[in-house]
């Protein structure tokens, strides 16, 4: 194997790989990175078994071949390297790659590429693409409501539901749900439910960083393996085995009370007045009548805050009490100008959405306090 | 404070309270023999007590030792009502009141001197008012410390006063039985009078590794401080529980699943209903089964979420008494269950779940049917609040047949135990 690539690319790339390495891996070779030359340039792989990362960079190939090289150390050593050209050669009888840089010249013990585990890469499968740009705002919008209980593993998933060409994303951790629906532009009229892990969907923005145009989803025929790519970069993961919830229960679909505000000055009220809501619950109290909402939290060590903000308010009054950071992930991710909120009395599930679109709802537990 | 290491601590204690309400409210009973009770002697009069009649005794051995003695049935409400009221006289004149149990109470009135006088003058002028506004003899015990006012409160019965100088306190000390000391029962007793130690003097002149060998050391260290008056506790008015917990002792029972769940829905149905009215919830569910021959086997799990209903804690409790009856296959025949709630946190505010219909949902606290046990948990509770402890329960608890003692004095009698810290 003899190549000569950029340094600042290959660091890039190197870092993003890097991600799927597990720091507890028992596999002394999951510590490593297999290096592959391709027709496109150099191919970088990285896995922990569960989620796989690759990526391929430009480069001048003179020579053919593969090797693994040490995950840390390599990224750790690119990423010091001046703008000049970088050559890579590997010396298959030592399995030694030297990395020539400038002034560098540095030599690094690798692990035969045949001793890397098969990427978990399904080569035949269902088929569908969707725009990047609108599956990387449907993950951002999601992820924020996934779980991180291990107790309860399929809630550390998003539900990826296919139904043609028309796709719902759906993440709960139990207190909150969010859900996004978006559209395919092609598949083949596949009906499929996803559990897909959201630590997964988590690195697609990152992999496909710099990458435009579509997102290409192969599913395994098994149903096991979900793989992602665009462009030169692919994502790869297990799925996670079980049911999701029957979500759809879940979200109201009647309400009492609903207010309109400005998302950035409520964003902005509520990360002032959160800072007094300290307790384990992090409350923040509401309350909506005409004309108006009033925020406000007490902590008793601490003090208390609140504050008045204009809004449109239909039908009843209503006093209710939410985690402020739930409300605040919801409006953090919310595009449109305006947000809406619905409730249902101080005790049943809120809402939190766009107004006058279905596309994306939040869908946020009250906390029970005395009133 | 007022004088520091004055004896300002009185321990306040009703005498025979249950039965002397039974008299107050029935003046034909007044001067005789009288039982609360009917199977099992729950308390009993003074009068009673003189023939050798007392507390946890068969009905009919009590009638064999005192034919005339007369059975009543318990006025609960107004044990309850009484008490109260003897505790309202007592907080006027300290704020600094740790009521301990229905009928007895610590008070400090250091400080209250140039209001109501010198400890003894206000421990007189209690004892007046009770007896004038209430209508029942009051025991009240004085001395530096919690230990010695209780100890002289004991000494002062029935309808007295004693007040434990600090200069005396040895004195008066020396020549009681060591029964008289806080944390000291029949089998310590028993080790300790096995080893010549009779008397509290005994106790406080026996060397410290002895104390050691015969008690263990903890045991020992503070049995020893006592002895000499070594009590560092102070009043304290509102003292929280870090644990709320009930038992029922069978005398021999088949463990069967039914048996189980009634008797730990039982349990649950008090201990449930003592955490909602403390407005508190507990993640650790902590269940003991002893065996015949006093051999006991604890079980206890923790949750992620604190509980408070009494459906779900019986659910718990259950697969807790299950586990442990199935590592000891052997054992079939159970004594005792007890179960108790630690780890307890307030419960507001609760964050509230998605009903989802995941597994093991319904038990975190937040969820849908948590939520409803809750609701039917308050509203039991209120309608008992209103007419009285068994005017609604669960089937499986109020028809089980557990013992024959009232629900309504257990519920009286557990609370101090529960607000009771280590006995010394």
């Amino acid at each position: 194997m003899k190549l000569t690539c950029q340094p600042h690319v290959l660091s890039q790339a190197l870092q993003i790989v890097s991600r799927a390495i597990s720091t507890r891996t028992t596999l002394p070779i999951l510590n490593n990175i297999l290096l592959e030359t391709t027709s496109e340039g150099l191919s970088l792989t990285a896995t922990n078994l569960e989620i796989g990362i690759r990526k391929v960079i430009p480069a001048e190939v003179a020579d053919e071949g593969s090797t693994t090289a040490p995950a840390r150390l390599l990224t750790d050593f690119v990423a010091t390297l001046p703008e000049a050209p970088l050559e890579m050669e590997l010396d298959t009888s030592n399995q030694t790659l030297s990395v020539r840089c400038g002034r560098f010249d540095t030599h690094i013990k690798c692990i035969e590429a045949d001793e890397f585990p098969p990427g978990p890469r399904p080569d035949e499968g269902d088929r569908l693409a969707i725009p990047l740009e609108s599956l990387l705002g449907a993950i951002e919008q999601t992820q924020i409501a996934a779980s991180t209980d291990e107790a309860r593993p399929v809630l550390t998933g998003e539900l990826l539901q296919i139904a043609g060409p028309r796709l719902i994303l759906v993440a709960t951790d139990g207190h909150r749900l969010a859900e996004r629906r978006l559209t395919a532009v092609t598949s083949e009229e596949l009906e499929a439910s996803l559990i897909v892990p959201a630590r997964a969907l988590g690195e697609l923005p990152r992999a496909f960083r710099g990458e435009s145009g579509d997102v290409e989803v192969l599913v395994s025929k098994a149903r096991n393996q979900i793989f992602f790519r665009a462009g030169t970069s692919e994502v790869t993961s297990r799925l996670i085995d079980g049911n999701y919830p029957n979500y759809a229960q879940v979200i109201p679909s009647k309400s009492s009370t609903s207010v309109r505000l400005a998302t950035g000055d409520l964003m902005q009220t509520v990360k002032a007045v959160s800072l007094f809501a300290r307790d384990s619950a992090n409350v923040i109290r509401i309350r909506a009548q005409q004309g108006s909402v009033m925020l406000s939290a007490t902590t008793n060590e601490v003090g208390d805050s609140r504050a008045e903000l204009g809004a449109e308010v239909d039908g009843s009054e209503i006093q209710i009490a939410f985690n402020a950071r739930y409300v605040l992930d919801a409006l953090s991710v919310m595009e449109a100008e305006q947000v809406e909120f619905k409730f249902d009395g101080p005790l049943s599930p809120g809402l939190i959405k766009p107004p006058g679109s279905d596309d994306y709802l939040y869908v946020i537990m009250p906390v029970r306090v005395a009133m | 404070m007022g004088e520091a290491g004055g004896a300002t601590i009185l321990h306040a204690d009703l005498d025979a309270f249950y039965a002397s309400v039974e008299q107050l409210l029935d003046p034909s009973l007044r001067g005789k023999p009288v039982v609360v009770g009917e199977g099992v002697v729950l308390a009993a009069s003074y009068d009673a007590k003189a023939f050798g009649v007392h507390a946890g005794m068969p009905g009919w051995r009590a009638r064999e030792l005192c034919p005339d003695v007369r059975f009543v049935g318990g006025h609960f409400r107004d044990y309850q009502r009484l008490g109260d009221q003897v505790i309202g006289v007592l907080r006027d004149f300290t704020p600094l009141v740790e009521r301990i149990s229905i009928d007895e109470a610590f008070l400090d009135v250091a400080g209250t001197e140039h209001l109501f006088g010198s400890p003894t003058e206000i421990a007189r002028a209690i004892r007046r008012r009770v007896r004038a506004e209430v209508g029942l003899a009051l025991s009240v015990g004085v001395a530096r410390t919690k230990h010695l006012a209780k100890i002289a409160s004991q000494a002062a019965k029935p309808d007295g006063l004693v007040v434990v100088e600090p200069e005396l306190e040895f004195d008066f000390l020396q020549p009681l039985s060591i029964d008289l000391i806080w944390g000291v029962g029949p089998a310590t007793h028993a080790r300790l009078a096995g080893a010549g130690i009779r008397t509290i003097g005994d106790l406080a002149a026996a060397p410290g590794p002895v104390l050691k060998r015969l008690v263990g050391q903890a045991a020992g260290h503070k049995l020893g401080a006592l002895a000499t008056n070594l009590d560092s506790r102070r009043v304290e008015t509102a003292r929280r529980a870090v644990s709320i917990g009930a038992q029922h002792a069978f005398g021999r029972r088949q463990a069967t699943a039914d048996m189980l769940r009634s008797t730990l829905g039982y349990l649950a149905d008090r201990v449930a209903g003592r955490l909602r009215s403390a407005g508190r919830a507990g993640r650790t569910i902590t269940v003991r089964v002893r065996f015949t021959g006093l051999r006991s086997v604890t079980r206890s799990v923790t949750l992620s979420v604190p509980i408070s209903t009494t459906l779900t804690l019986t659910e718990i409790a259950t697969e807790l008494a299950g586990s442990a009856l199935n590592d000891h296959p052997h054992e079939r025949e159970i004594t005792l269950l007890a179960m108790s709630v630690s780890q307890l946190v307030d419960e507001f505010p609760l964050q509230l779940e998605l009903s989802l219909g995941l597994d093991g949902d319904r038990r975190r606290s937040g969820s849908g049917a948590e939520s409803a046990r809750l609701a039917l948990d308050r509203a039991m509770d209120s309608i008992r609040a209103r007419f009285g402890r068994d005017s609604v329960g669960y089937a499986t608890v109020m028809f089980s047949e557990l013992g024959g003692v009232p629900e309504e004095f257990r519920e009286l009698a557990e609370h101090p135990l529960e607000s009771l810290k280590e006995p010394y």
